[in-house]
């Protein structure tokens, strides 16, 4: 293991020793950082690149030390070192910006006197070619394949990286997005991000430099476009090396045209980005494998090469053991990984798992990464689960089950053939992840969000996902488009068509409940998260209280708080069941949310329903849905004030027919095709 | 959490336990199948580190569950008392599908995995999380 030690307490210095060490990684060679060096108030998109490489403790020997900041190593940093234990060959090596011949003299005897050995110090301000202006972080290469990915057919990926830019030159790159030739990704500060997706749709895909690391955004492309100046910023440096070191192409737009200085072979463009489609297609394009063959050929590479200065360093990588091909006969599935995003509902989890029923069991296993309330429900339906952790109230950091959750998803992402995402949200994790693992990926993208949802951050995290599934609603009207392009693929909705032995069912429900019953309701209340609808049950109950004909049951979620009321009543049995698809085909009509699911699964199993749709900033529009179906006189809606109406509307599906008035429209509903079959076959196309 | 928080979950506990409807329904339901298992991915080799999660505005206990029992409100009930007198948050560390305390309104993390180690490392990496020192 290589310990990479920042030797200045601040978070610059650590996170220039987590990009160091996410290069280390990048080799394949296990790298760690003492977690006592975790500044205090770190920002968020650090935790995600630092969680995998910090150890609470440094377990066995370690074969080098690369300390940076050592020009002004602190005491606590040096005390520790000395109780590393060192393989006998085990380098140290301190990186720093050295005043004068003194300093390095200093820095020498302080690393040696801890670490028992003569360390190797290196002046960055000597070297241009590793240096980021005053930053601490050595900034080497790591190769790789050079990219070709492209997420246009026929189209040239390229790197471009933008800090600064105003409104003219945003323009000029939004107008790439109409190029067929160049897919440029913009690389550049998280706020000039956010100002760039404000101004608009972009056309191009725009990463926020704390969003991809060096090594993973070097395989997106094999050119790079610098068109700010590097100045302080050691990610971009990395990335440029990693380009380099592969014998990719580099550009220098950059102002100044400054960046040939470091030796970096860089071949000079227009500043201006108005000017640049041009060269890169007349100029560039034509002449793309020479420039390729001279930067392979530049001294340059090998002078930036980790690998190379590790060698040289006597610290070799740890052989990989050989892949071992398995005979054919026994030829592995097809791992899917699936990940709804429910917290208490079960709504995304219940769509993936339709999904993953319809993929051939014999050549493909879909598993699930999942919150715990969804686990029995996948469970049932025969498919392995993992647990994610929900978000906690108790952390300061709002994002910190979602750190912990992203190394969970890289484990199951690095034995994964494809990635599954339902939900609203995309979170960060699952974006990083995605990048990481450059797994191809599907976003399963449910419609009738609410329209004062701002979603920009969602769309512009959908540029991760190679396809984009939009499950359709029942009716036309309701078919909202929020993207267009080629990677989006409308499918007709996705639900579950249930059993028609319902008398069995009822029969099954009486038998358990020693209950005899003529009507069967089915309340289903959700989860109690969005809307509080305990008024809504008490009301159900009390109203179906004096009937001795009727039974009904109050469907519990998993996870949800069950007020001990419920309980008291004699005409009402509160329940929970992972089946719930069948328990609502056996009812007289069920009185529901109007979620994606439930209001599918009434319309296509032909069930009348009263819904009472919740309202929630972060929900979908139920309430267009529930208006589309009273319009078609399918279904009641109710709004969940109104109390005295629910009670009404129940009354007159019980005992004046209209509830039987309702199933015999659902029977003649024109209804598009369910869309389970051909978002599998969209999932499946993604695998080679 | 507050204490009117606490006592709301103690007000909650009650003897009455949804009644499981899956054995009369999962022959009727045409993607039941066989169940699936619940499993913990691993760390890679990578203990993650406490000190991602701090700090927190909650001392918080650990209980692990490894069996259903069939008096839970007496169990709740020990839960939520130890939670109220000592102002910490119960984590409850469930090594089976349910516990049944989710209905209270504690936090039930699920412990996963196909052999001792494996469980015993996704329990440590949930105690890191929540910063758990006692686990009774």
């Amino acid at each position: 293991m290589i310990l990479i030690e920042p030797a200045l307490n601040d978070p610059a210095t650590f996170e220039d020793a987590v990009t160091l060490a996410g290069q280390v990684a990048a080799l394949g060679h296990p790298v760690a950082i003492r977690d006592e060096r975790l500044p205090d108030g770190l920002p968020a998109s650090q935790k995600y690149a630092a969680a995998s490489l910090l150890r609470p403790h440094v377990a066995g020997p370690v074969s080098a030390i690369i300390a940076i900041g050592g020009q002004s190593a602190d005491d606590v940093s040096l005390q520790h070192l000395r109780r590393i234990a060192l393989t006998d060959t085990a380098p140290v090596l301190v990186f720093g910006r050295f005043a004068d011949r003194q300093a390095i003299l200093t820095a020498s005897a302080r690393f040696a006197y801890v670490t028992g050995r003569e360390p190797v110090c290196i002046d960055l301000s000597r070297r241009p070619d590793l240096s980021a202006e005053t930053r601490a972080c050595p900034c080497f290469g790591v190769s790789g394949p050079v990219a070709s990915r492209a997420f246009l057919p026929d189209s040239v990926p390229m790197l471009v990286y933008l800090a600064d830019s105003d409104a003219q030159q945003r323009r000029a790159w939004d107008s790439f997005a109409y190029s067929r030739t160049f897919a440029p990704i913009i690389l550049t500060s998280s706020s000039k991000k956010t100002e760039w997706l404000r101004g608009g749709p972009v056309g191009n895909q725009i990463y926020a430099l704390g969003e991809v690391s060096p090594s993973d955004a070097a395989r997106m492309a094999g050119i790079v476009v610098v068109a700010s100046e590097i100045a302080a910023e050691p990610r971009v440096m990395c990335l440029v090396n990693n380009i380099a070191a592969s014998g990719g192409l580099v550009i220098d737009a950059t102002p100044s045209g400054n960046l040939s200085l470091s030796g970096l072979p860089a071949l000079r463009g227009p500043a201006d980005p108005g000017f640049l489609h041009g060269f890169l297609h007349d100029t560039v394009l034509p002449n793309l494998a020479g420039l390729q063959s001279e930067m392979a050929a530049s001294p340059y590479r090998q002078q930036v090469e980790l690998r190379q200065f590790l060698a040289d360093h006597g610290v070799s990588l740890p052989q990989r053991p050989a892949k071992k091909t398995p005979p054919k006969a026994r030829a592995r599935k097809k791992s899917v990984l699936f990940m709804p995003t429910n917290g208490v509902g079960l709504g995304h989890a219940r769509r993936c798992a339709l999904i993953a029923t319809e993929m051939p069991a014999a050549t493909v296993r879909p598993t699930f990464a999942a919150f715990p309330s969804c686990g029995p429900m996948i469970a049932a339906c025969g498919f392995d689960w993992s647990p994610l952790v929900s978000k906690s109230p108790l952390h300061d950091d709002r994002n910190a089950n979602d750190i912990l959750n992203s190394g969970r998803l890289r484990s199951m992402m690095a034995a994964s053939d494809a990635f599954v995402f339902d939900g609203g949200y995309i979170f960060d994790s699952v974006l990083r992840n995605i990048v990481r693992a450059g797994v191809p990926a599907a976003w399963v993208r449910r419609g009738l969000w609410p329209s004062m949802q701002d979603n920009s951050v969602a769309l512009d995290r959908g540029k991760a996902f190679a396809r984009v599934i939009i499950p359709g609603e029942a009716f036309p009207e309701l078919n909202l488009r929020y993207s267009d392009g080629p990677a989006n693929f409308p499918v007709g909705p996705v639900v579950q068509r249930a059993a028609e032995n319902t008398d069995a069912v009822r029969a099954a429900i009486s038998q358990r409940f020693g209950l005899e019953f003529g009507k069967l309701v089915v309340s289903m209340p959700g989860s109690g998260v969005a809307t509080d609808m305990s008024a809504q049950v008490q009301t159900i109950c009390s109203t179906i209280e004096k009937r001795s004909d009727t039974l009904n049951l109050i469907l519990a979620w998993p996870g949800s708080v069950v007020p001990p009321v419920w309980h008291m009543w004699q005409r009402s049995r509160v329940v929970m069941t992972s089946h719930a698809s069948v328990l609502a085909a056996a009812s007289d009509f069920i009185i529901s949310a109007a979620g994606y699911n439930s209001f599918h699964e009434a319309m296509y199993n032909r069930i009348p329903a009263i819904f009472v749709p919740q309202n929630a900033p972060y929900l979908d529009n139920q309430t267009a849905r529930a208006e589309a179906a009273a319009a078609r006189s399918v279904a009641v809606h109710i709004e969940a004030g109104r109390l005295g109406a629910l009670e009404r509307e129940i009354s007159r599906f019980l005992d004046h027919g209209k509830a039987a008035d309702i199933k015999g429209r659902l029977s003649v509903l024109d209804l598009p095709p369910p869309g389970n079959r051909d978002a599998a076959d969209h999932i499946l196309e993604l695998m080679p | 959490m507050s204490e009117d928080r606490r006592r709301d979950m103690i007000l909650s506990i009650s003897p009455h336990t949804p009644v499981s409807l899956d054995a009369e329904l999962a022959p009727f339901d045409p993607i039941s199948a066989k169940p699936g298992k619940a499993l913990f991915p691993g760390t890679l080799g990578r203990e993650i580190s406490a000190k991602l999660f701090e700090p927190m505005t909650s001392i918080c206990f650990g209980v692990r569950v490894t069996a259903e029992t069939t008096d839970i409100s007496g169990l709740a009930m020990k839960i939520a008392r130890m939670a109220y007198e000592r102002d910490a948050e119960a984590i409850i560390l469930s090594h089976v599908e349910r516990t049944g305390l989710e209905r209270f309104g504690f936090r039930v993390e699920r412990v996963a995995g196909e052999t001792d180690q494996e469980r015993t490392e996704c329990e440590q990496e949930l105690t890191r999380f929540w910063n758990i020192v006692v686990v009774i």
